[in-house]
């Protein structure tokens, strides 16, 4: 058997079991174990909640209403991305930019809306160091916002890219991957601003006080 | 995350120039060569192997009589608290992961992993984040609370000082190392199979490969988030695990055994993977049951995530979940079994060359088959109560880890040295080496199991005369050193090897698997012909094509042999380039954790290495478009 | 080869066998779960041999079958053996067998979570208050209102409920004789039960790893008739025998009074005592949590009829002139790493105690003993 002329590649074209690409089959592998991560988080929030020795409790803290609107905004920017990587696609590449910074744009708010919400909660006394409430509450949403965060500047990366003429309907999987993790994001706030939010709105002070402490 | 390939690609200006050479220390620092990152791996994981056992040695030379003062008890406390976590995270977790790297791409007909970059970050993040981990010897505070950080007494108010930060901080660092790994080897195992090879045709070693994978990916961010908190609690003031403000204590071993369990699986999985390979090449018979073995490593895998309480039962949870957590850890006991049965049955009727590797392989079934008894007495949760937190459970567990898991790993390392340096090592000593540990491992355990339930307790630095715990604490510190001593044997014949040079052929042991179709050690783009895969164990069939059912005695084309490198056109061959911003971003990560005990401007910098890294990285093409064919 | 491995195997055995020999002929065990004075200890040590025998024949299964394996099938020319590739009937087989060895030990042991976790009924029991400092045990008993610490006393075939709490780190109570453990959690009330078939006394000693000291860790466990468990509270009611003016004792009640008294309270015998240690308890610990590095005030043990008491330095040392002269010069050389040592002025400032103040201070301790002590015979031995 001569091995003359056999070219040697790494990369998808040689092996591809399933056909879906390895970019592709990494980001959901990681969306799965950032489930775990914010899902222990949650469950940490959940397992304290009404646990905390003294104020701010919930009640004296969160505002609904604006956290409802950065809400909104997040939650529209999810639909931004769907539109930025279809015109992508599609290589219409003026709406997929307009589309992509409207994203960017709004990602910008949401953060601004948690900058906003986390100096107005310190200036109220509720910090990480507080309570029990406000380590899980910290924790998780900060976390969250790194989430966010991190989601802009790999958007930006990628503008820069649309602009550069690097990110084309060939490599729209790149802006696809992004978005992917747009979404993934977009979920998490759901389940925490129903969680953290709407239903622990109303917790004042824990009826009975502590389980342990009532004896003593 | 792969570059962005266009054709104006923008790459942010270096500060070093790629490296290019094919050896020397830049070629090692930048390689993202799966086999060079296995054996780097290897040798790092190897390294604290040795220092983790110096670290044993110390624990048994105090224990050895009663009322002992070599050593300290705030020492001891670091001694058997790096002990732990040492084992367990800087010896079998990456030391399965230098086989991972070594063998998956091999064994699955693959030039490398799915993102070989990916694959030197989780290298370079394990070797920086295990330094980091063991700087706190150089600072005095290393870190007492147990490998197990259970707070109150773990938390700042109890445990004043750097030392649990360092140890939380660095199973962060590490986490985030196994995390990649677990990435990138799921979507290697799931993607980059040879044409044919079904997820039914794969070896089990990249089976039991996948499933930990799977575990790692889904356990270590539960143990990240518990590492946030407590960093968070003794850092920055937080309350997760502060009793005085509410904050429950075994809320942390909960969320620590949820992760823990699955944990006792990433260590345990890979091993039965390497023996569940070499059991069959030197029986010269296939795999008892493969589909039940692959099987039930999954069902041990799903398992184990219901069972996290078993480590809890004396903490007061109450009947109800006692009762339902014996019930699910009993349960592990079958799929566990299952294994057993099929290994012994692989055995039977074989034609069995005893060579080192197959002794570690029958070593690992015997004692593993010890260490899974004695579990099931402990899932008896009554009785638990008498052997929780006693030498007994320290016995327990060394015969799943030490027996199990260290057995199946030096059985692995005898099995396919050949493969990774091209070298055989001796037998002759190999032999010895499974004695001396042999011996010397059941003198040291064995005797912990009567310790345990005549009522020693673990982590105590010293006892009393009176308690009748001398002899068998003298016995276990003379096993201990005959252990120092085969591992010893070890080290020797690597460098007998070294010298003598007894090249191996590609296939030497006439094995089963694809590794073994390529020269040894296999060329950097492994497989010259990326193999069309027919059956399990299809390097086997090709040489024994008259095994197969229905096929005629003289086939058609003649055996296989191992593939001929000598006419291979190196200029046509394509692999990623070095990359050293991997190595940047595990640097910066590590500096970074620094910072958090030390300093926001080492944060700082630690972070900008890693923007750096990471920027650079996505922006670099995996090959130097200008480059001329090497 | 084959000598290497019969020989290896032998070795194996023999050592293990050895071992297990010599270990059982030692002549005290006095944490020994098998040797069981209670009906708890006994339905653990119960369930552990049930599964233990089973194991053994699984053992003896498994086992054999690799030994007869390595010696019958070992290769002896190079044909290749039948290529089976496995028998669904036989794997089957060999899932089912363990499920059913797993039902077996599991029913049992389901009725023994219940039994040995479930508490009895109050009324029939006397309730202990267990809680566990760094590094040291308190008792109290809530309906007696005595308190207590290192040392538990308690009646024959009564059935005890102990109340386990914890004020700072886990630790886990344990006497390994009559119970096994419960761990020891702030925040959270665990509950154990037992009984005592034997009067004697009983080792004790924290399981859970708390800190520097936890090796150190121990406590007793007297277990009294009915009649001597009342000659026991009785006198735990009664002042201790009068001491005469200008003795060493007279002297060391002085000094202790001026050193010792803020951390270590001496006279819970007297009425509504009880309530008020449970108070300076407190305060001692919410004072310590003030400054823990440089607090003078820490909790510490109540040595009400210190000298009763069958050891010295929370069950490491037997409670005599030499040890508790030894523990109070330097509580080092006894145990590393204690509060006393780190916290107590007379270590720790200029107000240290001459050899004479602390044999005085000793045989005042070793004098706290009330008129009829029940535990003078237990302290000739």
């Amino acid at each position: 058997m001569s091995n003359q002329g056999v070219t040697v590649h790494h990369g998808e074209e040689i092996n591809n079991s399933t056909g879906v690409s390895n970019k592709k089959l990494l980001m959901w592998a990681f969306l799965g174990s950032d489930v775990m991560f914010f899902g222990t988080f949650i469950g940490t929030f959940m397992a304290y909640r009404n646990k905390s020795l003294n104020g701010p409790y919930p009640e004296d803290t969160l505002d609904i209403p604006i956290t409802s609107v950065s809400t909104f905004v997040l939650l529209m920017s999810s639909l931004g991305v769907v539109l930025a990587v279809h015109y992508l696609k599609e290589s219409k590449m003026g709406l997929a930019k307009f589309w992509l910074i409207l994203v960017i744009i709004m990602g910008m708010i949401f953060m601004g809306f948690q900058v906003y919400e986390f100096t107005h909660f310190a200036h109220i006394g509720m910090t990480p160091q507080a309570n029990l409430f406000g380590s899980t509450f910290f924790t998780l949403t900060s976390l969250h916002g790194a989430h966010v965060s991190l989601g802009i500047l790999w958007l930006i990366f990628l503008l820069y890219n649309e602009y550069k003429g690097n990110l084309t309907s060939e490599n729209a999987i790149d802006l696809e991957l992004a978005g992917l993790y747009w979404h993934f994001v977009d979920i998490v706030w759901i389940i925490i601003f129903a969680l953290l939010y709407l239903i622990t709105a109303g917790d004042g002070v824990p009826p009975g006080g502590l389980p342990w402490t009532a004896g003593h | 995350m792969s570059s962005i390939l266009g054709p104006k690609q923008f790459q942010i200006p270096r500060i070093f120039p790629r490296p290019m050479s094919h050896s020397g220390i830049w070629y090692w620092l930048g390689t993202v060569d799966h086999k060079k990152i296995g054996t780097m791996y290897g040798i790092v994981s190897f390294f604290w192997f040795i220092m983790g056992g110096i670290e044993a040695l110390l624990i048994r030379v105090q224990l050895s009589q009663a009322e002992n003062d070599i050593i300290s008890p705030e020492l001891y406390n670091q001694l058997f608290t790096m002990h732990g976590t040492t084992m367990v995270f800087l010896v079998v977790m990456p030391l399965s992961a230098a086989f991972f790297n070594w063998l998956i791409p091999l064994q699955i007909g693959a030039r490398d992993v799915a993102f070989p970059r990916l694959n030197a970050l989780s290298l370079w993040v394990f070797i920086f984040g295990s330094i980091l981990m063991n700087i706190s010897w150089f600072t005095g505070e290393a870190p007492n609370g147990g490998w197990f950080g259970y707070p109150p007494n773990s938390t700042i108010q109890f445990n004043p000082g750097n030392g649990m930060t360092f140890w939380v901080l660095g199973l962060n660092v590490l986490g985030v190392a196994s995390i990649a790994a677990g990435l990138n080897f799921i979507v290697t195992i799931i993607n980059m199979r040879a044409p044919g090879m079904t997820m039914m045709r794969m070896p089990v070693f990249t089976w039991m490969t996948f499933i930990t994978s799977i575990l790692i990916v889904l356990a270590l961010p539960i143990l990240g988030v518990a590492g946030i908190q407590m960093t968070g609690d003794r850092v920055y003031g937080t309350n997760f695990f502060n009793s005085e403000a509410g904050g429950d204590p075994i809320f942390w071993q909960h969320i620590f055994w949820l992760f823990g369990h699955p944990e006792v699986y990433i260590l345990i999985l890979p091993a039965m993977g390497i023996v569940s390979e070499i059991l069959p090449t030197f029986a010269r018979k296939p795999l008892f049951g493969y589909t039940f073995i692959v099987f039930s490593g999954a069902i041990i895998g799903f398992m184990g995530w219901f069972v996290w309480s078993h480590h809890m039962f004396t903490v007061g949870l109450g009947p109800a979940a006692n009762t339902a957590f014996t019930l699910s850890t009993m349960l592990i006991a079958i799929p566990t079994g299952v294994k057993i049965f099929n290994w012994l049955a692989t055995l039977w009727g074989g034609s069995i060359k005893f060579t080192t590797a197959m002794l570690f392989s029958i070593g690992f079934i015997a004692m593993f088959t010890i260490g899974g008894l004695s579990g099931v007495t402990h899932a008896v949760s009554p009785s638990d109560a008498q052997q929780q937190d006693t030498y007994y459970v320290v016995a327990h567990f060394h015969y799943v880890l030490f027996g199990g898991a260290i057995f199946a790993i030096f059985g692995g390392l005898y099995f396919w040295w050949p493969k990774f340096t091209g070298y055989m090592l001796n037998e002759r000593l190999g032999i010895l080496n499974f004695i001396i540990m042999m011996i010397g491992f059941n003198l040291q355990f064995a005797p912990m199991h009567w310790l345990g339930l005549d009522g020693m307790p673990r982590r105590i630095y010293t006892y009393a005369e009176n308690m009748g715990w001398e002899l068998s604490n003298l016995a276990a510190t003379v096993g201990g050193f005959l252990i120092a001593f085969s591992v010893l044997i070890f080290i020797i014949n690597v460098f007998i090897s070294r010298r003598n040079k007894k090249l191996a052929s590609g296939d030497p042991w006439d094995a089963r698997t694809l590794e073994w179709s390529i020269s040894s050690p296999p060329p950097h783009y492994n497989f010259v012909n990326i193999p069309q895969v027919e059956h399990i164990d299809d390097w086997w069939y090709k040489k024994y094509p008259e095994l197969l059912e229905g096929s005629p005695k003289q086939t058609k084309s003649a055996k296989a042999t191992v593939e001929d490198t000598s006419n291979v056109d190196e200029s046509k061959i394509h692999l990623p380039d070095l990359s050293y911003y991997p190595l940047f971003v595990g640097i910066g990560l590590s500096i970074a954790a620094l910072g958090v005990i030390y300093s926001y401007a080492l944060v700082t910098i630690g972070l900008i290495l890693v923007f750096w890294g990471c920027i650079g990285w996505s922006t670099e093409p995996v090959n130097e478009p200008h480059e001329k064919h090497h | 080869m084959l000598s290497n491995r019969i020989r290896l195997i032998f070795n194996m055995v023999t050592l293990m066998l050895l071992s297990f020999a010599l270990m059982s002929c030692t002549p005290e065990n006095p944490q020994s779960t098998f040797d069981t004075h209670g009906p708890i200890s006994e339905i653990q040590k119960n369930l552990f041999l049930f599964t233990f025998w089973i194991a053994v024949i699984v053992f003896i299964v498994v086992e054999g079958a690799i030994i007869f394996v390595t010696f019958k099938y070992r290769r002896k020319n190079d044909d290749l053996p039948a290529q089976i590739h496995g028998n669904l009937r036989l794997e089957i087989t060999w899932t089912i067998i363990p499920a059913i060895i797993i039902v077996i030990i599991a029913i049992p042991t389901v009725f023994g979570i219940w039994e040995t976790q479930v508490m009895p009924d109050e009324e029939d029991a006397i309730t202990i208050n267990a809680v566990g400092h760094q590094w040291w045990f308190e008792f109290k008993y809530p309906s007696e209102e005595i308190v207590t610490a290192n040392e538990l006393h308690l009646p024959q075939d009564k059935n005890v409920i102990v109340n386990i709490e914890s004020q700072d780190v886990l630790h886990s109570f344990w006497i390994p004789k009559l119970a096994g453990k419960v761990d020891m959690v702030p925040n959270h009330e665990n509950k154990l039960w037992f009984r005592a078939d034997n009067p004697g006394v009983y080792y004790g000693q924290c399981a859970e790893f708390c800190g520097i000291v936890h090796a150190m860790m121990r406590f007793r466990v007297v277990v009294h008739t009915e009649e001597g468990y009342q000659n026991w509270l009785e006198g735990m009611r009664t002042p201790p025998k009068t001491i005469s003016n200008g003795s060493d004792e007279d002297e060391g009640r002085k000094l202790f009074v001026g050193n010792c008294s803020m951390c270590h309270t001496n006279d819970s015998y007297k009425k509504a005592a009880y309530h008020k240690e449970i108070n300076s308890q407190y305060n001692r610990w919410e004072e310590w949590k003030k400054d823990k590095e440089n607090s003078a005030i820490v909790s510490a043990p109540n040595l009400t009829h210190f000298g009763s008491r069958l050891t010295v330095a929370s069950g490491i040392k037997e409670n005599n002139y030499e040890n508790v002269v030894k523990w109070i010069e330097n509580p080092d050389s006894i145990t590393i790493g204690t509060r006393m040592k780190n916290h107590a002025s007379i270590y720790n400032s200029d107000k240290k105690l001459t050899d004479q103040e602390i044999q005085q201070i000793a045989k005042y301790l070793l004098s706290l003993k009330p008129d009829n002590d029940s535990m003078a015979s237990y302290n000739q031995e």
